[in-house]
C-alpha cells in the first residue's frame, strides 16, 4: 500500500510539473506581446472566460492567456487524478467502504468541472 | 506597474511565501493573499483564486517527501476529505457572492483566531488506547514509524473530527487558503492522532480541498491566469527550497514570528475591509 501511495505521489508531482510547464509556455507567449503594458487587477473579472472547447481552440491558435489557463485546469485535474488513482488502489484492495468514500470525493471534485 | 514587473514581484513574493509555508507547515496562501490584496492592489477574489492554486502546488510539491516518511494515513485523510470537500463547495459558493470588503473582515477575524491558536499552549493529550467504533469499522487506526519501530495508534472522536473538517473545508473555499492548521487541529485534538500523522495527512488532503474550491472559482471567472501563473511557480519553488532548508533553520522562533505577522496582517485586513 505504501509503495503504491508513493507511486501516486510521484504521478501527482509529475502532473503538476507538467501543468506548470504548460503555464510557463503560455506566459512566455503572452509576456512577449504584453510585457510593457500597465496592469490593473483591482477589479475582479478574468481577461477572458471561455468554455472549455473554445479554450482549446484558442490554445491551438497559440493564445498565451488560454495556454496559461489550460495549465491551471491541468493543475486541478492533477488532484483529481490523485484521488482517482487512490480509489483504484482501494478497488484493488477490494475495500468497498473506501471505494465508495473516494468515489464520493471524486464526485464532489467533478461537480464543478462537468 | 507593468506586466513584467508585476509578474516578477509576485513570483518573488510567492517563493518567499512558499519557503515560509514549507518551514512552518502553515501553507503559502495565508501570507500571499494579504500581500497581494493590500500591497499589490489585487482584487480579493483573484487573490483567493491564486491562493487556492498555491495550496495545490505546495501540496503536490511536498507530497513525495511526506509519503516517504510514512506518517500519512490515507484512509483517515480520504474519509475526512468528504467533509472538507463538501465544506469547500459551500465556502466557495458563498464567497463568490460576498463583497470583497466583507471577505477581508472575515479573513482578518479568522487570522486573529489562527494567531491566537499558535499562542495557546497545546495541552498534551494522552494517546487514546481505545478507538471510536467508526474508526474500528472503517479500519482507520494505523501505525507510524518511531525510532523503536512501528507504533500503533487509535482514533477517537470520529464524528467531531468530521464536523471540524467540514468547517476547515468551508474556510478553505471561503478564503482561498489551505486551512491546514484547522485540519491539523481536527486530527490532533479531536482524533488524538500523533502530531506528525496529523500534519502529514493534512498536507495530503489540503490539495484536494483546494482543487474543489479552485474549480468553483474558475467556473465563475475568479482565477486570473496572469496573477496565478507566477504564484504557482514561485510557491512550488519556495516549497521545495523550504523543505531543503528545514533541517537547518530553527522552526520555533519562525513560528513565533509567523504568528506575530499573522496578527498584524489580521488587523490590517479588518481595517482595510471596514474602511472600504
Amino acid at each position: 500500500m505504501k509503495r503504491l501511495e508513493l507511486m501516486i505521489g510521484r504521478v501527482l508531482f509529475i502532473c503538476v510539473l507538467f501543468s506548470i510547464m504548460v503555464t510557463l509556455v503560455g506566459a512566455i507567449i503572452y509576456g512577449s506581446h504584453h510585457a510593457r503594458e500597465v496592469i490593473n487587477f483591482s477589479v475582479a473579472g478574468m481577461p477572458q472566460n471561455l468554455p472549455f472547447d473554445e479554450l482549446l481552440v484558442q490554445v491551438w491558435h497559440g493564445n498565451g492567456l488560454s495556454i496559461i489557463q489550460l495549465g491551471l485546469i491541468l493543475m486541478i485535474v492533477s488532484q483529481v487524478i490523485r484521488v482517482l488513482l487512490t480509489a483504484l488502489v482501494f478497488v484493488k484492495q477490494r475495500d468497498l467502504a473506501f471505494m465508495i468514500i473516494s468515489l464520493l470525493v471524486l464526485l464532489l471534485m467533478s461537480y464543478q468541472l462537468v | 506597474m507593468t506586466l513584467i514587473t508585476f509578474i516578477i514581484l509576485v513570483g518573488l513574493i510567492s517563493i518567499f511565501a512558499g519557503v515560509i509555508g514549507a518551514l512552518t507547515g502553515l501553507g503559502g496562501g495565508v501570507l500571499l493573499i494579504p500581500i497581494l490584496v493590500m500591497f499589490l492592489r489585487v482584487n480579493m477574489h483573484a487573490a483567493m483564486g491564486a491562493g487556492l492554486f498555491a495550496v495545490m502546488a505546495t501540496s503536490a510539491g511536498t507530497a513525495i517527501a511526506y509519503l516517504r516518511e510514512g506518517y500519512i494515513n490515507v484512509r483517515i485523510g480520504m474519509f475526512l476529505e468528504v467533509a472538507a470537500a463538501i465544506g469547500a463547495l459551500i465556502g466557495a459558493y458563498v464567497t463568490i457572492f460576498l463583497s470583497p470588503h466583507i471577505i477581508q473582515i472575515i479573513f482578518g477575524a479568522i487570522f486573529l483566531f489562527m494567531s491566537y491558536l499558535s499562542w495557546r499552549r497545546k495541552e498534551e493529550l494522552d494517546a487514546p488506547t481505545v478507538a471510536h467504533p467508526i474508526a474500528d469499522y472503517l479500519k482507520l487506526n494505523g501505525e507510524y514509524p518511531t525510532p523503536q519501530g512501528k507504533k500503533a495508534y487509535f482514533v477517537r472522536a470520529v464524528p467531531a473530527a468530521f464536523g471540524m473538517m467540514g468547517i476547515a473545508g468551508i474556510l478553505s473555499g471561503l478564503l482561498g487558503i489551505g486551512a491546514g492548521s484547522f485540519k491539523v487541529i481536527a486530527m490532533d485534538q479531536a482524533m488524538r492522532l500523533p502530531y506528525k500523522v496529523s500534519t502529514s495527512t493534512s498536507n495530503f488532503i489540503i490539495g484536494i480541498t483546494a482543487a474543489v474550491g479552485a474549480g468553483v472559482f474558475y467556473r465563475h471567472g475568479y482565477v486570473n491566469p496572469i496573477i496565478t501563473f507566477p504564484v504557482v511557480i514561485g510557491v512550488l519553488l519556495g516549497a521545495l527550497l523550504g523543505a531543503r532548508l528545514m533541517p537547518k533553520i530553527p522552526v520555533k522562533p519562525l513560528r513565533l514570528l509567523f504568528s506575530v505577522v499573522i496578527f498584524w496582517l489580521a488587523i490590517q485586513m479588518i481595517v482595510s475591509g471596514v474602511r472600504g
